[in-house]
């Protein structure tokens, strides 16, 4: 017997499910990665949560290519990506994928063993070839989200650590007195900050 | 000796079930999820044979996939994968893949096997007759 669930029943999806994938994988699918093919950008990730004699239920919430590649690089867990989701899906299938019921469902109502534990983040010895695979594809992307955000993270520890070391050496040279304090060398400054004198 | 499964390869088409590269091997310890007892008769069921079946496709890989026994290389690295899984499935876990290791040995009479993944586990399609439930014995509560 499934766990009782308040929730919203509906008639079908509001999307048009395609599988990309399974993430985690044990004699069946756990958690797998879909998009709505009517709408490409969208992504969802589908977890199973539970079963009966005739149907598995699946978690399904709504992410995004920008989320699922945090995911990848462990910045966000599969917790928070469900979690992002005021209301989720929750689908029952049969043995032949039929839909026997779907239930729209506040996150926050759902049974905590529906939930992964709040350190559900990607780990590659444990995820399927397909998750790997992916991001590989997104360390390959030109363009991609992930490195633009990684740059940006890079560039802006760069200048807190010139600025830093501005701060400290400015002080180091009013206590110049103590005899014992050494100037640290400051790293070319490319960021529009002048020199101390 | 056909496979356990060989009618559900020809009743479903799957010519390349089980895989090409999949090999008969002696492996004097394999790894395998059961529940409480030996007698369970969930221990050695494929998921094609489970009601319901845990599919999001039916695909001829997911169902060649289906009809395979998962086995683990070591008593360690059923643990680790058990222990990843209850992090993703929590309690359910227990009520959806075991609770309980066995370890038991195959030899190249038991049926064919496929690589070994980076976490220690390997599909293995088994002959008709295999009596697993005897010849395995459980070594680890989860």
């Amino acid at each position: 017997m499934m766990d009782k669930i308040n929730g919203l029943k509906i008639s079908k999806l509001g999307f048009k499910p395609v599988l990309l994938g399974d993430f985690i994988n044990h004699e069946g699918p756990i958690v797998s990665h879909f998009t709505d093919a009517e709408n490409p950008h969208e992504h969802y990730v589908y977890k199973w949560v539970d079963c009966d004699d005739v149907c598995n239920r699946w978690l399904v919430a709504k992410t995004s290519e920008e989320t699922i590649s945090k995911f990848l690089f462990q910045q966000v867990s599969l917790f928070q990506i469900i979690n992002q989701n005021e209301f989720v899906y929750l689908v029952d299938l049969d043995s032949d994928l039929d839909e026997k019921q779907i239930l729209i469902t506040k996150t926050s109502d759902l049974p905590n063993d529906y939930l992964p534990e709040a350190d559900s983040y990607f780990d590659e010895n444990q995820y399927e070839d397909y998750a790997l695979q992916l991001k590989e594809n997104i360390l390959g992307t030109p363009n991609s989200i992930v490195l633009e955000h990684l740059l940006n993270e890079v560039l802006s520890l760069k200048r807190q650590q010139f600025e830093t070391n501005h701060l400290l050496n400015l002080l180091i040279k009013q206590n110049k007195a103590a005899g014992s304090a050494q100037v640290l060398a400051e790293p070319e400054s490319n960021y529009g900050t002048s020199k101390p004198q | 000796m056909p496979f356990y499964y060989q009618e559900k390869f020809i009743e479903h088409n799957l010519s390349d079930c089980p895989p090409k590269n999949y090999r008969a091997k002696d492996i004097t310890e394999v790894f395998r999820w059961v529940f409480d007892e030996m007698e369970d008769d969930r221990n050695f069921k494929s998921q094609f044979d489970k009601k319901p079946q845990r599919y999001l496709t039916k695909d001829d890989a997911a169902k060649c996939s289906g009809l395979a026994l998962s086995m683990f290389d070591s008593l360690e690295n059923a643990i680790v994968r058990f222990t990843f899984l209850k992090k993703m499935m929590k309690t359910k876990v227990y009520q959806e893949l075991g609770t309980k290791v066995s370890v038991g040995q195959i030899t190249q009479n038991d049926g064919v096997c496929g690589e070994l993944n980076k976490d220690g586990h390997f599909n293995h399609h088994p002959m008709k007759n295999h009596n697993y439930s005897q010849r395995f014995k459980i070594i680890h509560t989860l």
